[in-house]
């Protein structure tokens, strides 16, 4: 399990999330916004969609909020090596990301990234 | 099986018929061991060119990993290293971290491409040194496990609606679940995900931090009680079992493979005149017969140096294999020529078998005939071999 904090400007832009697969590895998604998102999750798949990107709405609202990112991987060969990283952008840039990666020994891995909404000043 | 058995018998008649003149005699190694399967394309080209097989090599995961190996290398100045062999994917390694399937598609050959590198000192008595250099991909692998509709049945193994039913079972038995972002709601998570991934070692730790977040006694015990015997859900087992059956059905995929190595020595290790001596390229198609047989068609060509007049001779091998069987077993038969600047061609007609035991990697024998054409003899040659198996990216 992975966790930070990133920061966002309450007074910036609209803020997005987007997760990716890395080493060309399939898998299935799902995130949600603690707590107010946790019925409307945002979902799919690593395949011909790795660059999902999600609006998640104002900063205002989301400061003191956590997108938790969660899904399982599918290793295909030998070496094993997987990274799963989620993004956050506010106003079209990128303000931060956290990263889940290493290698694992098995056929599929199930990872979980929590990602603390902080306050940060523009 | 019927054709295996059927391949195996025609192969070992066909060397019945064959004029064998002398066997199990003083043959070359040299030539027995270079001349089989020359028109494949070797797994690292560079070692194959060198002749060595090292023990050690290194395959950085990523980018840091490779400069810091070389940093090592050239710590104590330029010297050739007696002994080195690293292989990687350049593309992988620089971006791996972000590389989702639909780019690896389309660039697949790109990420494919791996590249060799080995160095060899050939006796503690001499400084003489060599190095080797080698590239090689597959422009066309149809049984690439990162193909659209092989990814799309290892998704059907990765429901991820079981995992949401193992976190559920466990907020609900631990009772919980009132304030999503509560510590202990992490916990259910990093527990349910500790149950998916089988790591026991980390299972205790948190299922402490769970039931110790129960007022009540006898909840503590049932809590604990229900948390040490919950079930895996298995992705591993599925997932393992859909690329098992993607093994089975495409062993004998198309494929076209190329490469190329170069091989230069040196008269000490400092690279006091330092010489290209030789050059190789391969090329190697894969065409499907069915589902039971593979037809292999390849080349070698390259240049060597004459180590007497100090210029270049051309070589090549041109050759063909058939393999008739199933992923884990298979019979096949091979013909190969070599051909060299100033000397007579050499044929070769061999047969053998090739079985994946259940402990992996792969065991191979082969029954064959050498003909060569300058002394007019024929070999009767034997080989068993054990490999072991090679990733994808080979340590990308």
């Amino acid at each position: 399990m992975i966790q930070g904090t990133i920061g966002i400007d309450p007074s910036g832009g609209d803020v997005d999330v987007e997760i990716s697969s890395g080493y060309a590895l399939a898998g299935s998604y799902q995130m949600m916004v603690l707590p107010d998102g946790l019925k409307n999750p945002m979902e799919g798949d690593f395949l011909f969609a790795g660059d999902d990107r999600f609006e998640l709405g104002p900063a205002a609202d989301l400061v003191g909020q956590t997108v938790r990112a969660q899904g399982l991987i599918a290793n295909p060969d030998g070496t094993g090596r997987f990274a799963i990283t989620v993004r956050i952008y506010q106003g079209g840039e990128e303000v931060g990301s956290l990263i889940s990666e290493g290698s694992m020994n098995r056929h599929a891995l199930a990872f979980l990234i929590y990602v603390d909404l902080g306050e940060e000043a523009a | 099986m019927k054709l295996f058995t059927l391949g195996l018998c025609a192969t070992i008649c066909g060397f019945i018929a064959l004029p064998v003149t002398a066997q199990e005699e003083e043959r070359s190694d040299s030539l027995a061991s270079r001349f089989r399967l020359e028109f494949a394309v070797p797994q690292s080209p560079a070692f194959n060119l060198l002749g060595t097989e090292p023990s050690n090599i290194l395959r950085p995961g990523d980018i840091n990993e490779l400069a810091v190996a070389v940093s090592n290398l050239t710590g104590d100045g330029l010297a050739i290293p007696r002994s080195f062999a690293a292989e990687f994917a350049p593309a992988l390694l620089i971006g791996g971290r972000n590389l989702t399937i639909d780019r690896y598609q389309a660039r697949a050959a790109l990420y494919r491409t791996r590249i060799s590198l080995a160095t060899r000192r050939s006796d503690d008595a001499s400084p003489a040194s060599s190095v080797g250099w080698g590239i090689r991909t597959a422009l066309i692998d149809r049984g690439d496990l990162r193909g659209s509709e092989v990814a799309g049945q290892l998704l059907d193994s990765l429901d991820l609606r079981r995992l949401e039913a193992v976190r559920d079972s466990i907020r609900t038995a631990a009772g919980i679940l009132r304030d999503a972002v509560h510590p202990i709601a992490r916990a259910a998570d990093r527990l349910a995900n500790i149950i998916v991934n089988d790591s026991m070692g980390v299972r205790d730790g948190v299922i402490d931090t769970l039931v110790a977040s129960l007022p009540e006694a006898d909840d503590r015990a049932r809590l604990r009680s229900f948390l040490e015997n919950l079930e895996s859900p298995g992705f591993d087992a599925l997932v393992r079992k859909r690329i098992r059956e993607h093994e089975e059905r495409n062993w004998n995929a198309g494929i076209l493979e190329v490469a190329y190595a170069g091989r230069a020595e040196a008269a000490d290790s400092t690279g006091t005149g330092l010489a290209v001596q030789e050059h190789a390229f391969w090329a190697t198609g894969g065409l499907r017969a069915g589902s039971w047989g593979q037809l292999l068609i390849g080349t070698q060509v390259g240049a060597v140096r004459d180590s007497l007049s100090g210029d270049f001779e051309a070589k090549a091998a041109l050759g063909s294999r058939l393999y008739m069987g199933g992923n884990r077993t298979k019979a096949f038969v091979e013909v190969e020529g070599e051909f060299q600047d100033s000397q007579r061609p050499v044929f070769l007609l061999n047969s053998g078998a090739e079985v994946r035991p259940p402990f992996g990697g792969w065991v191979t024998f082969s029954l064959g005939v050498e003909r060569n054409r300058l002394t007019r003899d024929s070999d009767l040659r034997t080989d068993f071999a054990y490999g072991l198996p090679v990733g994808l990216f080979g340590g990308s």
